[in-house]
């Protein structure tokens, strides 16, 4: 972490594999307490990878946001991993176990929409990175606005404004890919 | 799109939000006909109360939770190992109580998580297997197959001793 700080990429990397698992595990468990009625907060979550891989008191607020961003990179990875993987079964083999009770109030077709959006994101980001950046860390990794002030060093306004840019975009090309033969044409 | 149209898109857009009505009129009057399509399109999208506004983690949980568990249900056959009943599960998989269809007898099945079937983790499972099976002492649980069905790589031991002392 240390290491990492004074501007190591290859630190980074070795940090990333110790964040990717601990990531994982914490949100089985985060799911294991929302069934049991807890709220599930993105953020803590990404709070409490941090704080059982570094020494806070040395670490300035200035790290803690580029790690909540790299937290927030890994977050995307899984989930979308995850979407996909699941759409795959879905299709040959396994019987997939469906929780319609839980998922179906929440989005009417997460995987797909998961996966549909990190593609819209991806072709965002060549025309708008920053902008883009923003998705990632607020709907992947669950950032306030606070801490995506801090990783990506713009202002406060900033980041509103490219947040309710890319979203209007991301919907737009979402309603597009999700759209029948009779929807309109891109 | 060039990035210099996706700025101009980006600025009318920004200007015509925080506009009034009439204002929005003139802004969009002075754009190119595509410009303003691509702008108008945009300010038609819901500016709250969408999916996006919740992190994706609370849209799909179960992504969470499925990925890294197979949750095999009473009844399903891992080769000659009909499952019965999930005994436990931890960082590495899951252990199922399951029958040998051949022998006839109970046994304790370990799965590995399909998300973790790649080339690494299954040569680390099988490399456990090895290793427990030149084992033999009462603690121990006797490994007495390894393989993979469907998909997923499994261990089959005895289900004699403590079920939690092959759990991770």
């Amino acid at each position: 972490m240390r290491a990492w700080s004074d501007g190591d990429e290859a630190a980074l990397g070795r940090l990333a594999e110790h964040v990717y698992p601990e990531l994982r595990l914490l949100a089985r468990r985060y799911m294991k307490n929302e069934r049991q009625g807890n709220t599930l907060q993105t953020t803590a979550l990404v709070h409490e990878v941090y704080l059982r891989l570094v020494d806070v008191t040395k670490v300035e607020w200035q790290e803690r946001a580029q790690f909540f961003a790299m937290a927030a990179q890994m977050m995307r990875r899984i989930l979308v991993d995850a979407a996909r993987a699941r759409g795959s079964e879905k299709r040959g083999g396994m019987t997939p176990k469906l929780n319609i009770d839980e998922t179906a109030v929440l989005s009417p077709a997460p995987d797909r929409s998961i996966v549909a959006l990190d593609e819209a994101l991806t072709a965002f980001s060549q025309l708008a990175p920053r902008q883009a950046k923003v998705v990632e860390l607020r709907y992947f990794g669950g950032l306030t606005e606070e801490e995506i002030v801090a990783a990506l060093k713009i202002s406060l306004r900033t980041v509103r404004r490219d947040w309710n840019l890319a979203k209007a975009w991301l919907l737009r090309e979402l309603s597009h890919t999700t759209a029948e033969p009779s929807g309109r044409q891109a | 799109m060039t990035p210099d149209r996706f700025r101009q898109i980006e600025e009318l857009y920004h200007a015509a939000r925080g506009a009034t009505v009439d204002e929005r009129a003139a802004l969009m009057a002075k754009a190119d006909p595509e410009l303003r399509r691509e702008v108008e399109s945009l300010l038609a999208e819901p500016i709250g109360g969408e999916f996006m506004d919740r992190p994706a983690f609370q849209n799909a949980p179960h992504l969470l939770e499925d990925s890294t568990v197979n949750d095999l249900s009473a009844g399903f056959c891992l080769g000659p190992y009909r499952i019965e009943s999930k005994i436990g599960e931890g960082g590495m998989g899951e252990v199922y109580k399951a029958r040998d269809t051949r022998l006839h007898r109970e046994v304790a099945v370990k799965v590995l998580p399909q998300s973790f079937a790649k080339e690494a983790a299954r040569e680390r499972f099988q490399r456990e297997a090895r290793a427990a099976s030149a084992l033999n002492h009462p603690n121990i649980c006797a490994v007495y197959d390894v393989g993979e069905a469907a998909g997923h790589p499994f261990l089959a031991q005895s289900s004699r001793s403590n079920p939690t002392a092959f759990r991770r």
